[in-house]
């Protein structure tokens, strides 16, 4: 909204000046310069267009062998002998990303806090950085880490694998707490400063300004963050894929092997040839994947747009 | 009560620096050992120990190139058109509707879109070509929103004054608005250029989990070209050699020295585009 409205201001009274001068040169190849600029820009539709084919040509091609019914609620994943059930798969996305959010909300939401409302300077850009790092170290260094530390450390007794929910969680919850920590900083940040103060003047503590006024005006903000967190975690795919334990049953507990939409893709993509049924169910999976990381980007969307509007 | 709260965000806020340094300190004390030239040179081994990671250093550039190349031009130039040129309509919001989607995407989401397109639709086989445009497609979102930004922070003034000289938009563009924005450009370059380093999820099945057999440091786009990060993936979960662990440290160091290494660069740019903004002496001329 923002940027469109500093669209708006864009174009300005010269442009439209210009656009009456004489047909020369200079002038043609200005038009042509801004219809350059202006395909480039159609390029991502195009690309947006092109993800949406390429994927939903194969995944409704799953259709005509399983009911959307069979393949949102079965319960067997056995591709290879025709079982296409995703629960097992859907459940353990949703479980690992639970788990993940349980972990790295309070933990994230905290950190925003201290970032905005109590640390010192030097202390925040410290901790910002730190939490810009987090962000960028590859998600299968991160699996790397979960692999040789987390894993063996969870067989406690002979005969644990280690793999399984709980690291995929912990994982995940470390990946997904960048993204909490800077959406719900800034919604804390966008505060006006008169609110703190007010509270701060009618004799309220530094904790009672903090979370009884600032957090519960933040609230959708940070409630945005935290399903930002939430869908990152889902559509994580390596790190997941890394200390799972690639077993795609239905899950009996957090530590035993179980499987994620976007780890079975990984497992059986080299497994399967490419327009045999065992191979476009894969695709029906990233299908299943993308609409509900869309969905809850839109939800995130919105609630974060309402906190927007509150403010202003 | 007051204390108590400022303490435990004190106690969770360091927590979180402790175990970055942790991570940091780990990856780097088993990973550093193992990194010699033989290893950042070597070709990969599939059975017995010793094996290096060169060629998976060489895939990585080569698709960093490649794919910075493609990503570059079209997110500058789509980041001009929203920043400079665009009018609020239909055309507009569903080039920005695009862009949001497509940021948000799953990354295994555009590995099975690869996939399709280039191994399946256009049969390349695994190619370095086809991660690399896999690729661009990824980064071409954060490319547009970055540049659009340092777009934007360049101020009218500037604009206006050279089109009242008798500028044209073109003119005012090349030599007044890009220029002012180079600094958050390079920043937007860097950044993106840093995620090909640790992207996997994408690359698997485009650029392949093999390295090409006759020249592995050759140019040729249609050859497999795995990658440094798909690498550590591979040999912890696929590979058979027995010093598999100590490969994996060490591919995992150099992911994070060279993420440490982009990070800083980036700051360092940034910082200077916040100087830049803030003492406004240096007016570009």
């Amino acid at each position: 909204l923002e940027a469109e409205a500093a669209a708006q201001a864009d174009t300005h009274p010269s442009a439209t000046k210009n656009r009456r001068s004489s047909w020369s040169l200079t002038r043609i190849t200005d038009i042509s310069a801004s219809w350059l600029l202006a395909g480039a820009a159609a390029f991502l539709i195009l690309g947006m267009a092109a993800v949406v084919l390429f994927l939903a040509r194969p995944g409704v091609r799953t259709f005509s062998f399983v009911s959307p019914a069979n393949f949102l609620a079965g319960r067997t994943w056995s591709p290879a002998s025709n079982f296409f059930g995703a629960a097992p798969l859907w459940v353990g996305s949703l479980a690992t990303s639970v788990l993940a959010t349980a972990v790295a909300a309070p933990v994230g939401v905290i950190s925003a806090v201290f970032i905005v409302e109590i640390g010192p300077p030097p202390i925040v850009r410290l901790l910002r950085s730190a939490v810009e790092l987090f962000a960028s170290i590859p998600s299968v260094v991160y699996g790397f880490l979960g692999l040789t530390l987390l894993v063996p450390a969870l067989q406690r007794r002979p005969g644990d694998t280690g793999l399984g929910i709980l690291p995929a969680g912990l994982v995940l919850a470390i990946m997904a707490l960048p993204t909490i920590v800077t959406v719900s900083a800034d919604a804390l940040a966008a505060q006006p400063r008169a609110r703190r103060e007010a509270a701060l003047a009618l004799g309220a503590t530094r904790w009672q300004s903090t979370w009884g006024v600032l957090v519960p005006a933040a609230t959708p903000g940070i409630v945005a963050g935290v399903i930002f967190g939430f869908a990152r975690a889902m559509g994580e795919t390596m790190a997941v894929q890394m200390v799972i334990g690639n077993a795609a049953v239905m899950p009996r507990g957090i530590t035993t092997p179980a499987a994620t939409l976007s780890s079975e893709i990984v497992m059986e993509m080299a497994n399967t040839i490419p327009g045999t049924p065992q191979n476009d169910v894969l695709f029906a999976l990233a299908l299943l994947l993308l609409v509900g990381s869309a969905v809850l980007i839109a939800i995130a969307r919105r609630v974060a747009r309402r906190a927007g509007g509150a403010n202003a | 009560v007051d204390r108590i709260g400022t303490g435990l965000t004190w106690v969770i806020a360091s927590a979180v620096l402790v175990l970055l340094v942790a991570i940091l300190t780990i990856l780097l004390k088993r990973g550093l050992p193992q990194i010699s030239w033989h290893f950042l040179t070597a070709r990969p081994s599939e059975l017995e120990a010793g094996g290096g990671v060169g060629p998976e250093i060489w895939n990585t550039l080569y698709l960093l190139v490649v794919s910075t190349a493609v990503t570059a031009p079209i997110g500058i130039a789509a980041g001009l058109y929203l920043a400079r040129y665009a009018r609020p309509g239909r055309f507009t919001s569903i080039v920005r509707f695009s862009a949001e989607t497509l940021s948000t995407l799953p990354t295994i989401v555009y590995g099975l879109f690869g996939f399709a397109l280039f191994v399946v639709t256009l049969r390349w086989g695994m190619s370095r070509l086809g991660g690399a445009l896999t690729l661009s497609l990824l980064n071409l979102p954060l490319m547009l929103r970055l540049s659009e930004e340092s777009l934007r922070r360049v101020p009218h003034e500037l604009e206006e004054a050279s089109l009242a000289l008798g500028a044209t938009r073109l003119q005012t563009v090349l030599r007044v608005v890009l220029p002012s924005a180079v600094p958050g450009l390079v920043t937007a370059l860097i950044l993106t250029a840093g995620r090909v380093f640790g992207e996997s999820a994408p690359l698997l099945f485009t650029a392949g989990t093999t390295v090409a057999h006759r020249s592995p440091f050759g140019f040729q786009p249609f050859a497999s070209g795995e990658t440094l990060a798909v690498h550590l993936w591979y040999v912890n979960s696929e590979g058979l050699v027995p010093d598999a662990h100590a490969v994996a440290a060490g591919s995992a160091a150099v992911l994070i020295l060279v993420v440490l290494i982009f990070n800083l660069i980036a700051n360092a740019f940034a910082g200077s585009v916040a100087r830049r903004l803030g003492g406004g002496r240096r007016g570009p001329t």
